[in-house]
């Protein structure tokens, strides 16, 4: 009865397909209305889930056996449990919301088709990786985004920088591609299974803790790298090269998302060996706090968001480690909201001063575009967790407070605390430097048609309500989330009574205290005094330019080397003459022995006869 | 006694097959030059209806003629594969041939001769048989070749192939000679048993079945028995090359399969031996020629060499994976060959033949499709997942691990990377390159363009669910051993 | 009685007559399809001496099919180099180069 499973990635696979075949013919209006058709129609299906038959007991749609040698042996099967339901919705509906949002937004830009193609590519990797139930086909989903996303990220390739950014988002993340792979080589070679259904069972009751240890850390450098968590986080920033609806794609629908979904998809192999999920929570938290402080001192009102991620990610990871991937989950649906309406919103901003990033040159927005001010002020009330009227108020703040319950949880909580507080202090003074103050003379006209005003208002209105799904414990008001999750994920720890009144107390005066930061932070910076000037936390704590220095660096003095050194000396010869110019030419040298004459083939024949005779005679008996 | 019935019924693919070859040649004799689409029609029912029989005696196992003739699952499965092969042959070239005035009784009759040929080749259980069989697919072979009469290229084609042929067929003759004294018998079934007494270490054995291999690689084509196959191939007329890279490749198989193993099964140890250094010089020699082509019907008549040394692996391996897996190739190949020639008749036209690697330059902007599907048939030739050459390989070298030639399957992907870069040039020049202007395509012809993309399809469908086929082909080699 | 080893190495001599003169000639292609005659017949003897050693007549009746089928072959083969001629004007084996590489 699930076998319409299939339609969901099959959409947009369509999509793709049908623009990279006739896109030439249809034109790029028409290639991105069939794009956006695509996401839509999967979201209608996604839709048909939750008013049907519910993802309880989990929906299997079996498709085929894709190979079977030996016995390896994958199946094609989609399955569709609450927690994947999450994952495609958001995938399928806010990637909807993005490609309507781009219709205006890109309309005659330079490689419209292209764009659309990849971008229906990378919903349809997105929800093949989400709805896998095997680790073989999510490792296709997995690849397939990593790949959208380079092409994607260097969407404006003819600007050298752009073309740059998407290889060090390319590289990075293929580091985490391979390091996932090895890990399910040796989960298989382990127990002979890729379904993910099966393996988690087996886990649990076959341990093989070396083998799991290494398995899970390979794992987890695949989901870091994708989901840009320090030390793998170096590419984030740095993608901000591709349009603000890719951002907002790679950030809020996709991508990033996906290594905390394999973490929620595998937690319980990462439960199977001690003290990896406590490592978890912990790198979470630090993430989350290292971002947050980075994205005080960004300039690039993209690459503040860019940091913000990051940071944000951390919770979800951070949630994920204390036990409480349930709410992990939430905040990834609620980040997903407000980050697609945050990036949505700042492309747009960044088209009002005429391609200009640089928040110190703007100010005053809100006087000529109140509308896009009101939904960018929800976004920034989601982002900073102000209480009671945004909806991280009831994600964020629950996987915090969580993390004072669990034992060993001190680190993360005060880790997370602090990282709240800075985070709203960079969401205001984002704020306070686009929106207030006065008007910058560099501002353009600029008018956002239904297209653009849409998607926005429905995400300004889930950034504001999506929250209240969930309320504190004790609290009056629906209590769906975790409840509704429990069969599968568990209930989270979560505090009651008066040490959860203190609790949440506590998270709502770090959100005020954040924006008193962001205000003054926003005044130092107009007054040209800002943290921006602190190269240590712009730089993002010179991490990036360390990794270079430490990784790629040597790379390239060790090719210099080589090439000054050795290659000189005959590699030249060995590996350009050798490999392409030996296999062409030996390639002529064989093709001339083909001279045409009918004897000489015979002589050829004869020689091979011989050959197979002397062959089998030299052979001992 | 099963062995000593005569069991006619058996053979009635064969015998229609023979009885409507002639029936078509007669026919056409009485009809006029305008209505030569009788013939052509009659064919596409002969062909059609032996393809309902032979899957009618699915199932069915036994001898008849006396224990000449061999009725397994793997005659059906073979036979009927050649059978679609051929009917996609006819459907590709019909405007082809009518085009160049080759639109006649006797290229049909030809045809279903060489078929019949074939057919018999998968059934015989005699050494006897399989020649006649044999012959009867190469001499068709040789007419169709240069059945162009006017063209000087078929006809030195033809010329070579037939000299070069009758060497291979005097080859193979002479170690049927060889094989015959050794076991005083022609039937396979008893020249088993006879083998057994004789043992691998016999001199005499040793040389039959060197003879015996040298005939089979040069019907094959794989090195360094190949040196016919691309001068035949860019020579012949497109449809005949279509044909000769699909139908033979599987009837050869049978071959190799009725006289190697059926019959020869306890010389393994030698012919294994000689068929590893076959599988080395076809892979190095198909790989690396075809990269210094220019030509695309030489390039594939490379890629065949090469292909047939993949194939070969599989016989390395000697298992019943191993030979399952070759014939698996062998029908993957078929439909691949059939689907890369197929693309070039479809794009020719008078005067043009659509068969310089630079004659596909800029075809993604003249022609989306047919730059699509090519871009399936090259992928699957080069053995790039998800298509059913990726498979192909797949099964190969998994049989080749099992069977313990891990440096042999090493050496075999290495050479599937190599052979990878002219396939992907083909792309290159096809999807990459400014599309010339002077150049017009014939591609106006519907059947072709259907048959086309159904076959190319089919590589990628059969690509993503490769289950029914890979079940198909293994269970026709069920019980081989 | 001539014994069987006799018979199988005139044979070989034969067959191995018939390979030379298919690749040393550079003259004529009527010659080749002489010499493939002869490595027919080499054939035939390994076939007949067989045959007669072993007092089965299954040889021989291989024999019988295999000068019919070389009959049709010789047939076709002429018929081929007859078009070829008629196309080339000349059967002389150096000048059938057109195709290589």
């Amino acid at each position: 009865m699930t076998e319409w499973l299939f339609l969901i990635p099959g959409f947009p696979l369509l999509g793709a397909l049908i623009n990279a075949l006739f896109g030439e013919r249809l034109g790029p209006r028409w290639c991105g209305r069939l794009a956006a058709t695509m996401p839509l129609l999967s979201s209608l299906v996604v839709l048909a889930i939750w008013l049907g038959p519910g993802a309880e007991p989990a929906l299997l749609d079996r498709l085929w056996t894709w190979m079977a040698v030996g016995d390896f042996r994958v199946d094609l099967t989609l399955r569709v449990d609450d927690v994947t339901l999450v994952m495609i919705s958001i995938a399928s509906f806010v990637g909807f919301l993005i490609h309507l949002f781009s219709q205006q937004y890109l309309r005659g830009d330079y490689g419209e088709r292209r764009y659309y193609f990849y971008l229906n590519l990378f919903v349809a990797g997105m929800l093949i990786l989400t709805m896998a139930n095997n680790l073989l086909l999510l490792y296709l989903g997995w690849e397939t985004v990593g790949l959208c996303s380079y092409a994607l990220i260097s969407h404006w390739y003819r600007e050298p920088e752009n073309a740059w950014a998407g290889r060090k988002a390319f590289v990075v993340t293929r580091i985490g591609d391979t390091t996932l792979l090895l890990g399910i080589f040796l989960l298989f070679a382990q127990y002979h299974t890729l379904s993910i259904s099966t393996l988690l069972p087996l886990v649990t009751a076959q341990p093989a803790p070396a083998l799991l240890l290494a398995a899970s850390i390979l794992i987890l450098i695949g989901a870091y790298a994708k989901s840009a968590q320090f030390p793998f986080h170096i590419w984030l920033p740095d993608s901000m090269a591709g349009p603000s609806t890719v951002s907002a794609l790679i950030h809020a629908a996709t991508m990033v998302t996906a290594g905390v979904y394999l973490c929620i998809r595998l937690l319980g192999l990462f439960a199977a060996v001690p003290g990896m999920l406590e490592a978890i929570a912990v790198l979470g938290a630090w993430t989350a706090f290292f971002a947050a402080s980075c994205g005080l001192a960004q300039v690039d009102v993209k690459r503040v968001l860019a940091y913000s991620t990051i940071s944000q990610l951390g919770y979800m990871f951070m949630g994920v480690g204390i036990g409480a991937p349930s709410l992990g989950l939430f905040h990834l649906l609620v980040h997903a909201c407000f980050k697609a309406l945050l990036f949505m919103a700042s492309g747009a901003i960044i088209l009002i001063y005429a391609d200009d990033h640089d928040i110190r040159h703007m100010g005053g927005l809100k006087y000529r575009q109140p509308f896009l001010r009101w939904t960018f002020l929800a976004g920034v009330f989601a982002l900073a967790a102000v209480p009671l009227i945004s909806a991280a108020f009831y994600s964020k703040d629950a996987i915090i407070n969580a993390s004072f319950l669990v034992a060993g949880g001190g680190v993360p909580y005060a880790l997370g605390l602090s990282g709240a507080v800075l985070t709203a202090g960079y969401a205001f003074r984002l704020y306070f430097l686009v929106f207030e103050g006065k008007p910058s003379e560099l501002e353009g006209p600029y008018q956002m048609g239904w297209g653009m005003k849409i998607p926005l208002a429905l995400l300004a209105a889930a950034s504001i309500g999506i929250g209240w799904l969930q309320f504190p414990p004790g609290w009056p008001g629906p209590h769906l989330w975790v409840h509704w999750l429990a069969p599968e994920l568990g209930l989270p720890p979560r505090p009651i009574g008066l040490e959860g009144g203190l609790l949440t107390l506590v998270g709502a005066l770090a959100t005020f205290l954040g924006i008193a930061l962001g205000y003054w932070a926003a005044r130092r910076e107009r007054a040209g005094r800002g943290l921006s000037r602190w190269r240590f936390l712009a730089s993002g704590w010179w991490i990036d330019g360390t990794i270079l220095r430490l990784f790629p660096a040597p790379f390239y003095a060790l090719g210099r080397l080589l090439r000054g050194g050795v290659e000189n000396l005959g590699v030249q010869g060995l590996a350009q003459g050798g490999l392409r110019d030996g296999l062409r030419l030996s390639a002529y040298a064989l093709a001339r022995g083909e001279n045409g004459l009918a004897s000489r083939y015979a002589v050829s024949m004869i020689a091979g006869l011989l050959l197979l005779l002397l062959l089998i005679w030299s052979w001992p008996l | 006694m099963q062995n000593a019935l005569f069991h006619w019924s058996f053979a009635i693919p064969e015998i229609w097959v023979l009885a409507m070859a002639c029936v078509v040649l007669l026919v056409d004799v009485f009809v006029g030059e305008r209505q030569r689409d009788v013939a052509y029609v009659l064919s596409i029912f002969t062909l059609l209806a032996a393809m309902a029989l032979t899957w009618s005696q699915m199932g069915q196992t036994g001898f008849a003629f006396f224990g000449q003739f061999h009725l397994d699952p793997f005659t059906s499965i073979a036979s009927f594969f050649v059978e679609l092969l051929s009917l996609l042959v006819l459907s590709y070239s019909r405007k082809y041939l009518l085009r160049r005035s080759l639109y006649r009784g006797e290229v049909f009759v030809l045809l279903l001769f060489a078929l019949l040929g074939a057919l018999i080749l998968i059934s015989g259980a005699n050494l006897l048989i399989l020649y006649l069989g044999l012959e009867l697919l190469a001499l068709s072979q040789y007419a169709l070749v240069a059945f162009q009469r006017g063209n000087l290229r078929a006809t030195e084609a033809g010329l070579k192939y037939f000299i070069l042929g009758a060497l291979a067929s005097a080859l193979l003759l002479y170690g049927m000679s060889l094989l015959y004294g050794l076991t005083g018998t022609l039937d396979l079934h008893q020249i088993a048993i006879a083998l057994v007494n004789v043992g691998s270490a016999n001199y005499l054995l040793m040389l039959a079945v060197v003879f015996l291999v040298a005939g089979i690689a040069f019907k094959f084509g794989a090195a360094p028995f190949h040196m016919w196959l691309p001068d035949a191939y860019q020579g012949a007329p497109t449809p005949v090359t279509l044909f000769m890279s699909s139908v033979p490749k599987i009837a050869i198989f049978a071959l190799f399969l009725r006289i190697l193993v059926d019959g020869g099964y306890g010389s393994i140890e030698i012919w294994r031996q000689l068929f590893v250094a076959l599988v080395v010089v076809s892979l190095v020699i198909g790989n690396v020629v075809a990269i210094a082509q220019t030509n695309l019907k030489r390039m594939l008549a490379y890629s065949t060499v090469g292909n047939m040394g993949f194939l070969a692996l599989g016989i390395v391996a000697g298992t019943q994976n191993g030979l399952a897996s070759a014939f698996f190739y062998a029908v993957v190949y078929a439909f691949m060959a059939t689907a890369a020639f197929g693309l070039i008749v479809y794009l020719s036209r008078e005067g043009f033949e659509a068969e310089e690697i630079s004659d596909l330059r800029g075809l993604v902007r003249t022609r989306p499709w047919a730059a699509f599907l090519l871009l399936i048939i090259m992928f699957s030739l080069a053995g790039v997942p998800p298509t059913i050459g990726f498979y192909a390989k797949l099964a190969v070298f998994q049989a080749l691990i099992e069977a313990h030639f891990i440096w042999l399957a090493v050496f075999g992907v290495l050479m599937a990377v190599v052979g990878a870069f002219y396939y992907l040039r083909v792309l290159k020049v096809a999807l990459f390159d400014a599309p010339a202007e002077d150049l017009a395509y014939g591609a106006d012809d519907p059947l072709a363009a259907s048959v086309l993309t159904v076959n190319s399809l089919a590589l990628l469908i059969l690509g993503i669910v490769p289950g029914a086929l890979v079940a198909f082909c293994y269970h026709a080699l069920q019980g081989v051993l | 009685m001539i014994p069987l080893s006799h018979w199988l190495i005139l044979g070989a001599l034969l067959f191995s007559i018939g390979v030379v003169g298919i690749f040393l000639n550079r003259k004529n292609v009527i010659i080749l399809l002489m010499a493939i005659e002869i490595l027919l017949l080499a054939v035939n003897i390994n076939f007949v001496a067989f045959s007669r050693y072993l007092g089965n007549l299954q040889g021989q009746i291989f024999v019988f099919f295999v000068l019919t089928v070389a009959a049709a072959e010789a047939a076709i083969g002429l018929a081929i180099l007859v078009v070829y001629f008629r196309n080339r004007r000349s059967i002389n084996v150096e000048d059938i180069d057109d195709l290589r590489g």
